[in-house]
């Protein structure tokens, strides 16, 4: 029997069918079509493919082995068994030259790994979304954005071949775009998501050519899918051939436009200005898909492809030091925001720059545990923002909050866990991964990129622990009407962040050395291992205990610089208008390096073709007709009415015809 | 498959549209539309049927010179593909139409057959002359389509078109006399249908060979059209009537592209390996001019102009890499351009009706007042700008391989700009039609017609499941396509050897 | 010795033609002012038919010399018999709108075919002389027949006036050739040392043809009577007299070739001196332009006549096609459209007169008849179908009037549309096919052997090069395309929206009815099987 896999992504896509009828469809009536069929539906077509995902990690798939599974499980509680890598072609999609891609699926661990908590993070946003958005207008719209947005990250994951990757990959672009504008009467809205698409599309066009580079090192013939490639990679047979130094040129060549690819989607460097300005999107929006799952398919795409890297060490410095660089400039600019969202927009963008600098400095699998852990952690941040913007009727200015741990008590707690997990206290999720990552940034990476990102984790404590102060600790600053109605939001959105808020607190186990937990690394193995081995472990550095200690100070001094910094009043709670000059400026560096870069000239040309080029030409064939014309007009002119003048034309051609021979005849 | 009542079967629907139907509206719309209906029935088959030919005989001769103009008609997998498109185009025009010609729908149906009927002949034609007499009858319809229906200035630019057009076709008919006057030269009796050309042709002297190929060129540079001569494009349709542009673009801007295909480049192989470089560039430049200038349009049919040039402009380029992933990318290029941009023009029209300006920003919040057509808009809009999961897409993507693999890394990127700036100005537009608040005081809901939507979702969705099984189309390019351009199969590259010389 | 029984099948069309003119002569006084514009036209047009079903029944041959026929000269009297039926059709169209009180103009139209007729077949000075008189004194009324109108006297006056200067210097000319052959035949041996004086007196004959062609410079006449005349005459005069003038210049032409090669022929469908190389006019214009300059001074020989007359021809077709295109572009009228869209045809029809396929046997002017037919056939064609769609009293001669035209009547007008299509000579029209032909024969002079070159060019042009020769064709296209601009104006007026408050137009009667839009088949039909008048 072969594995249905087309289920996962087919599931979630026939939600957006249903739900994107029921909102066309129920469009003209006054209030909408009915939210309880549409909510129930919406979540329930990603936790059925959730269901699915687990049930694939069981192998139920491939019946034969399941059977002896489960009588091997029974008793032995949830360990899960090893997976074999299993495919499924669905059909030959462009076969033309020699160019043979096929389109399927392929499952493998480190697929099944963002699955399960793509499709299991996505189904709690989607029941969280139920309730945020119970009051909207086009409730049913947004289900099905969120639906086809799930669908097309599980397409991403488990794509067989970068081309089909390439397919979820701008599909999610495109639902990102949908929802960011969702509210579309905005113009500002619309802006924000064009922005966001458009420089999607710049780091797509790197991820195309750098794809053709790739193929061209395998040579054309090979089929595009990562099986091959991966192979291609592994095999001894071609460690020649990557050594020389074409061809290694031709590798790192290609994993740096593949890097702007990740870059574009993950918002690092230099591609990262549209994740803030995505927040004008709906919370749960913000939360699902520009912090728990999508940004992080630039990490994915980078372990996906980890055999590649590997061999191109140029590269991998690049990502190291892009990544280093996104997580300090992100921290700082998230210290100066007003905005609860921004806050956690930058502070993603950091987190981002974590992953990636795990990733370059060769510590893929660490990279991808610290997308699966902060998955939750900021998944219950921006939940629990969202639940504060909802109790106060849409206030995001943390200058207009405080005090507000009595009121929101549960929020509160959900928040907290996650801020635990996100500054690295000991045993939370955070703690786990981020640990990881300084520990092998130091150890292969070196010592300055180690300063950077211990600094960078200081930092962090500080403005995470700076937005709880300013939103549930200091004194309430909120206008008193808006006081009158705070409330607790509903239970539809209470469940998915006490799961996240516990997830923040316990999914640092899924791989915890100090306590011989390593499921994680284990399932990460079969995929980046390889690549991680060819890099080499680094030498052996001070023992783990000591890093981590270290980190934990870090994060401990960053904590109590925010509280003293309070003390002080420097975060400027009681002010209102605008940041401060400088602050705008560092928040916007990379803003004007954009519109600098890209925007302008682009303007500027298209202006010159618009106001000199189609005018000169028109006018060019303007004129000419004019020419035309006046000739005719002179021709007519010779046409008089008088008979003589017509008679005496007429003669006078003949007569000048008859000179014309006299001349010529003896 | 008589392919000769296929050629007729337009005409007929032609004169039967114009002189059988009533003089309401409605009755010539249902008239009209069955007959469409019919044609495309006939048309099918053809597609299906492969590469067919009708038995080639004389035409007529020229007196002295004793060369033969043959008639016959042939299909194969390009041009049952293109008419294919052909009669599913029109159908659709006919059901948006309504309410941009309002009561002259008998004369639009009528033009709109006629232009089918040329196109057909073109498309199905064997001889060199018998090509060029279908691909100047099209000059007919066309400029009436623009002429009789469009907005203030469409006198000026239906005659800016057929000028344009019939000046750009000089070169090529005087090509043709030259061709027709060798025999007399080389004192063989030949005939201009094009196999034998191609013989003929080959024993030409070389400049003689140049000079035609830049003519025979410059005819189709013109039809598709490519940087410089596009200036007719913008006017033509933005003036025209909005399905009528939708056909314009849709098909007969096609033709140009055809003609490189089945004609410059099968007559002048050597020619068109040696100046591949100066098409390529101009192609390039009409893809970056095209999208350049559409991102600084103010109007709405204005943008889709100037998009179309941008995207053909990338099939030119890729037609000059002689590549199978080129030739195979064109044709699914022609295909998912004629139907995506085919749908923006006739939504865009309805919209206009509803505006009642055709200016961007009197536009807006239509998502609100009009989801059906809003939905549909965006699809379009997203299968022009090539997502995955539309034909566009996959076409985009096999230009871009064929240009990479020909040209080099650098000459993909600057193809692949089009990839960011397409979304720039198709995303530009979408937010200034369907979002925003409206231009109006008082929005009132709007319904699209049924009609309309009937005629553009199933393009749409053919535009869906051609961007997941394109294997029909490519397989076309891969057989029938090539069997019928011998030497044009010549020039189809093998691949260099691997960077390491495996 | 011919017998009367030969002779009725050979004279079968011209006696049912003039039977028919007379039928309406005595008819005419019999019937009310109303019943003559309902019956008076069906008597032409019937003798018209039964005209056309004796000419199935000619044979090949000749009356003394005088006059013959053959398939080729079949073939245009057919079409000339379909000019008529036109003409006549729009003919009353004209004359019951504005209610004329007289039947006579049909009877003229008529005798002016008779005339043609002549023309077509005459192969004899005098012959063809009293056919064109006759067929330009029944003209002369014609045009004029509306007397209440100045533009109509102001037309007759001119078209006479210069009418009678050309007609005495074709005359003139005639003279001259008698004097130099001793015979009034076309195709007479030339008397030893009188060449040049047979030179002149063909070149004479031949402007007072091109005149009737209307071929620049000797034009001016016809937009004034074109404009001044019934749009029915007009249709006639564009169509009948061209088709005489053209015949008559082509047989004047061969016949002096024929003279001058002392190669006895009556007829044109036997070899004529093969022996002579083709000559262009590109070439033939150059060379005399040079001549003229380098002061190049040469004896008479054949090669040197053929120069000299084919540089005639050439001087007027390129003035012709240019200034007829340049003058179609910005005009307001339809008839002056149409009359400029004649001189510009009529310098293709000259063109015709250049084609190396003269000088090779049996293939003689066919793409000229060919064009000469297309032309024919369309002019006349969309001139009757003006004459449908504008107004009552024929009112209207400005574009504007037409607006919407065709709207009201959308088989005629598709018709014109068709017509003009084929003046144009965009396809699917003969007006297509008629230029390829044409022109493509043109530019083998391009593509000719430079050897052939060396022999036939004047020692001034032997640096000619291929660029020049490719000129004159390229050039006379690019004009056709700027003529095409011309007519394009007038279709669109035909089609767009009709004023609102203009009234239905009155209805058309049935013989213009079908008349029209057989005419525009007929143009289609020749395109798709042009074989079919001349062979080729």
């Amino acid at each position: 029997m072969t594995p249905q896999l087309w289920l996962l992504p087919a599931l979630p896509f026939f939600g957006f069918l249903v739900n994107g009828a029921l909102a066309l469809f129920g469009s003209r009536t006054e209030n909408g079509p009915s939210r309880g069929l549409s909510g129930f539906l919406g979540v329930l077509f990603p936790l059925v493919s959730f269901i699915l995902v687990v049930l694939a990690w069981q192998g139920l798939f491939l019946v034969q082995d399941s059977v002896l599974r489960l009588n091997h499980d029974l008793g032995l509680g949830l360990r899960i068994p090893q997976v074999k890598p299993f495919g499924q072609v669905l059909w030959p999609w462009m076969q033309t030259g020699e160019l043979n891609v096929e389109f399927g699926f392929r499952f493998d661990e480190l697929a099944g790994i963002m699955l399960l908590f793509v499709t299991g993070i996505g189904t709690l946003i989607h029941l969280y979304s139920v309730g945020y958005m119970a009051r909207d207008r086009g409730f049913a719209r947004f289900m099905a954005y969120m639906n086809l947005f799930l669908a097309n990250m599980v397409v991403l994951v488990l794509g067989n071949g970068p081309l089909v990757t390439f397919m979820g990959w701008e599909g999610v672009g495109l639902c990102s775009y949908l929802l960011i504008g969702f509210w579309h009467h905005d113009a500002a809205n619309g802006a924000a998501a064009k922005k966001a698409f458009l420089v999607n599309r710049a780091g797509d066009l790197g991820f195309l050519l750098g794809l053709f580079l790739l193929w061209q090192v395998l040579g054309t013939g090979t089929p595009l899918t990562y099986e091959a490639i991966t192979n291609w990679f592994r095999d001894p047979a071609h460690a020649v051939l990557l050594a020389s130094a074409p061809v290694a040129a031709l590798v790192t060549a290609s994993t740096l436009l593949l890097l702007l690819g990740a870059t574009g989607k993950s918002a690092q460097i230099p591609l990262l200005t549209w994740l803030p300005d995505a927040m004008a999107g709906p919370t749960p929006v913000s939360a699902l898909i520009h912090a728990a799952t999508m940004v992080t398919s630039g990490v994915f795409l980078l372990a996906r492809l980890s055999d590649v890297f590997a061999h191109a060490p140029a590269t991998l410095q690049v990502v190291a030091w892009i990544g280093a660089a996104t997580a300090a400039w992100a921290a700082v600019t998230g210290f100066v925001q007003t905005d609860i969202k921004k806050i956690l927009a930058y502070s993603t963008i950091s987190q981002l720059g974590f992953m990636f600098l795990a990733a370059g400095v060769g510590a893929f699998d660490a990279g991808v545990f610290h997308v699966f852990t902060h998955a939750f952690f900021k998944g219950v941040l921006f939940l629990g923002a969202g639940s504060v913007i909802h109790a106060l009727s849409g206030e995001q200015d943390v200058r207009r909050m405080g005090g507000l741990w009595k009121k929101l008590p549960l929020t509160f707690a959900a928040m907290s866990c996650g801020w635990y997990a996100i500054v690295g206290l000991p045993f939370g999720a955070g703690f786990w991964s981020k640990d990881l990552i300084l520990e092998n940034v130091l150890l292969r990476g070196g010592p300055a990129l180690y300063l950077v990102a211990l600094a960078t984790a200081v930092v962090t404590a500080v403005y995470m622990t700076r937005l709880m102060i300013l939103v549930f600790w200091s004194k309430p600053r909120f206008s008193p009407d808006a006081a009158s109605h705070i409330h607790e939001s509903p239970l539809s959105m209470q469940i998915p962040m006490w799961v996240l808020g516990f997830g923040s607190l316990v999914a640092g186990f899924a791989w915890a050395d100090p306590f011989h937990l390593d499921w994680f690394s284990r399932h990460m193995s079969e995929s980046v291992g390889p690549a991680q081995a060819l890099l080499g472990a680094g030498a052996g550095g001070p023992s783990p205990i000591l890093l981590e200690s270290v980190g934990v100070v870090a994060s401990l001094l960053g904590i109590l610089v925010a509280f003293a910094l309070h003390r002080k009043g420097c975060f400027r709670e009681n002010s209102t208008g605008p940041l401060s000059m400088p602050a705008r400026a560092w928040t916007l560096l990379f803003d004007g390096v954009q519109s600098v870069a890209g925007i302008w000239p682009v303007r500027i040309v298209s202006w010159i073709l618009d106001n000199i080029l189609q005018p000169l030409l028109v006018g060019l064939a303007r004129v000419f007709g004019w020419c035309l014309e006046m000739a005719g007009g002179a021709v007519r002119m010779a046409q008089t009415p008088r008979l003589r003048w017509n008679l005496g034309l007429s003669v006078l051609g003949l007569v000048a015809l008859l000179i014309l021979l006299a001349r010529n005849i003896p | 498959m008589n392919l000769h009542m296929v050629l007729v079967a337009p005409l007929a629907a032609a004169f039967l549209t114009f002189f059988l139907s009533g003089r309401d509206a409605a009755s010539t719309l249902r008239t009209s539309l069955l007959l469409a209906l019919a044609v495309a029935g006939l048309t099918f088959p053809v597609l299906f049927a492969g590469t067919v030919a009708t038995s080639v005989h004389t035409w007529f001769q020229i007196p002295v010179l004793g060369t033969d103009i043959r008639w016959g008609l042939a299909s194969d997998g390009l041009s049952g593909w293109l008419l294919a498109l052909t009669s599913v185009l029109v159908p659709a025009a006919l059901l948006c139409s309504p309410p941009v010609v309002g009561d002259k729908i008998r004369e639009f149906a009528a033009a709109a057959f006629l232009l089918q009927a040329t196109l057909y002949g073109a498309l199905l034609s064997v001889d060199l002359l018998q090509f060029f007499a279908f691909f100047e009858a099209m000059l007919l319809p066309a400029t009436i389509l623009i002429a009789l229906f469009g907005g203030r200035d469409r006198r000026r630019a239906a005659s800016l078109f057929l000028v344009f057009s019939l000046a750009g076709s000089v070169p090529l008919f005087v090509a043709i006399w030259y061709l027709s006057t060798v025999p007399v030269m080389s004192g063989r009796h030949v005939s201009l249908d094009l196999v034998s050309l191609q013989a003929l042709v080959a024993t030409l002297p070389p400049q003689v060979r140049l000079r035609l190929f830049a003519a025979t060129a410059l005819a189709f540079l013109v039809k598709i059209p490519a940087v410089p001569v596009h200036i007719w494009q913008a006017d033509a349709y933005s003036e025209g009537p909005a399905p009528g542009s939708a056909l314009l673009t849709g098909i007969m801007a096609k033709i140009g592209l055809y003609g490189f295909l089945r004609i410059a480049i099968p007559l002048f192989p050597q020619e068109a390996k040696a100046d591949a470089g100066v098409f390529v560039a101009l192609g390039l430049a009409t893809v970056l001019v095209g999208a350049l200038l559409a991102l600084r349009q103010r109007e709405a049919r204005r943008v889709l102009a100037f998009s179309s040039l941008s995207h053909l402009g990338l099939g030119l380029a890729a037609i000059f890499t002689f590549r199978p992933e080129a030739i195979s990318g064109v044709i699914l290029l022609m295909v998912a351009h004629g139907l995506s941009a085919a749908a923006l023009f006739f939504l865009a029209g309805i919209a206009e009706t509803w505006s009642g300006s055709r200016h961007v920003d009197d536009f807006g919040a239509l998502a609100r007042r009009a989801p059906l057509f809003s939905v549909l808009f965006a699809v379009a809009a997203l299968a022009s700008v090539g997502l995955p999961g539309t034909a566009g897409f996959v076409a985009e993507f096999l230009l871009l391989v064929a240009l990479w693999k020909a040209f080099g890394l650098v000459v993909a990127a600057v193809a692949g700009t089009t990839v960011i700036l397409s979304a720039a100005y198709t995303l530009r537009l979408v937010q200034k039609l369907l979002f925003g608040t409206s231009a109006e005081r008082n929005p009132v809901p709007l319904e699209l017609p049924a009609a309309a939507a009937w005629a553009v979702a199933p393009m749409l969705l053919a535009l869906v499941y051609l961007g997941f099984q394109p294997g029909p189309v490519l397989k076309a390019a891969r057989t029938d396509l090539l069997t019928r351009l011998p030497s044009a199969q010549a020039l189809i590259v093998e691949d260099a050897p691997h960077v390491a010389g495996r | 010795m011919l017998q009367v029984a030969d002779l009725l099948p050979f004279l079968g069309p011209i006696l049912l033609l003039v039977l028919g003119a007379l039928a309406t002569l005595v008819a005419e006084p019999l019937l009310s002012r109303a019943d003559k514009h309902r019956v008076l036209p069906w008597i032409g047009i019937v003798s018209t038919g039964l005209a056309a079903v004796a000419l199935a029944f000619t044979k090949s041959g000749h009356l003394w010399g005088i006059l013959a026929i053959e398939p080729t000269r079949a073939g245009l009297v057919l079409v000339l018999l379909a000019v008529l039926a036109l003409g006549l059709a729009a003919l009353q169209r004209n004359l019951s709108s504005d209610d004329f009180p007289g039947g006579e103009p049909y009877a003229l139209m008529q005798l002016a075919a008779v005339g043609i007729l002549l023309m077509v077949l005459a192969s004899q000075t005098i012959a063809l002389f009293l056919g064109m008189e006759l067929a330009s004194l029944s003209i002369y009324p014609l045009v004029g027949c509306r007397r209440d109108r100045p533009e109509s006297a102001e037309a007759v006056l001119k078209y006479f006036a210069q009418g009678a200067v050309f007609s005495a210097i074709f005359l003139y000319g005639a003279a001259l050739s008698y004097g130099a052959t001793g015979s009034v035949f076309l195709a007479a041996n030339v008397l030893p040392g009188r060449e040049s004086v047979l030179l002149l007196g063909f070149l004479l004959m031949a402007v007072g043809l091109l005149f009737k062609i209307g071929a620049a410079p000797f034009h001016f006449w016809s937009p004034d009577a074109y404009a001044g005349a019934p749009s029915g005459v007009t249709a006639f005069m564009a169509g009948a007299v061209k088709i005489g003038a053209v015949a008559a210049l082509g047989n004047l032409w061969i016949g002096h070739l024929v003279s001058l090669s002392a190669f006895p022929s009556y007829l044109i469908g036997e070899a004529v001196g093969a022996h002579f190389p083709p000559i262009s006019l590109g070439l033939q214009v150059f060379s005399r332009i040079l001549q003229t300059i380098f002061q190049v001074r040469r004896g008479l020989t054949v090669a040197g006549f053929i120069g000299y007359s084919l540089s005639i021809f050439g001087t007027t077709a390129i003035l012709s096609i240019a200034i007829g295109s340049l003058s179609l572009l910005g005009q307001t009228s339809v008839r002056r459209l149409i009359a400029y869209s004649g001189v510009a045809n009529a310098g293709f029809l000259v063109i015709g007169f250049l084609l190396p396929g003269i000088f090779i046997a049996n293939i003689l002017l066919t793409p000229t008849l060919y064009y000469l037919a297309a032309y024919a056939l369309a002019a006349a064609g969309t001139m009757a179908g003006i004459a449908a769609l504008t107004g009552p009293q024929d009112g209207g001669d400005h574009i504007s009037s037409l607006t919407g035209a065709a709207r009201k009547r959308p088989l005629i007008g598709l018709s014109v549309t068709v017509l003009l299509a084929s003046l144009a000579g965009l396809p699917p029209t003969a007006g297509f096919v008629a230029k390829f032909q044409i022109l493509s024969q043109l530019f083998l002079n391009a593509s000719l052997d430079p050897a052939i070159l060396q022999r036939i060019l004047p020692p001034a042009l032997q640096h000619l090069s291929e660029g020049w020769l490719l000129a004159v064709p390229i050039g006379a296209f690019a004009f056709a395309i700027v003529a095409a601009a011309g007519y394009f104006k007038l279709a669109v007026a035909l089609w767009t929206d009709p004023v609102p408050n203009s009234r239905e137009p009155e209805p058309v009667p049935v013989l213009l009815g079908w008349a029209v839009p057989l005419a525009a088949l007929a143009v289609v039909a020749l395109a798709i099987f042009p074989r079919a008048l001349f062979g080729g």
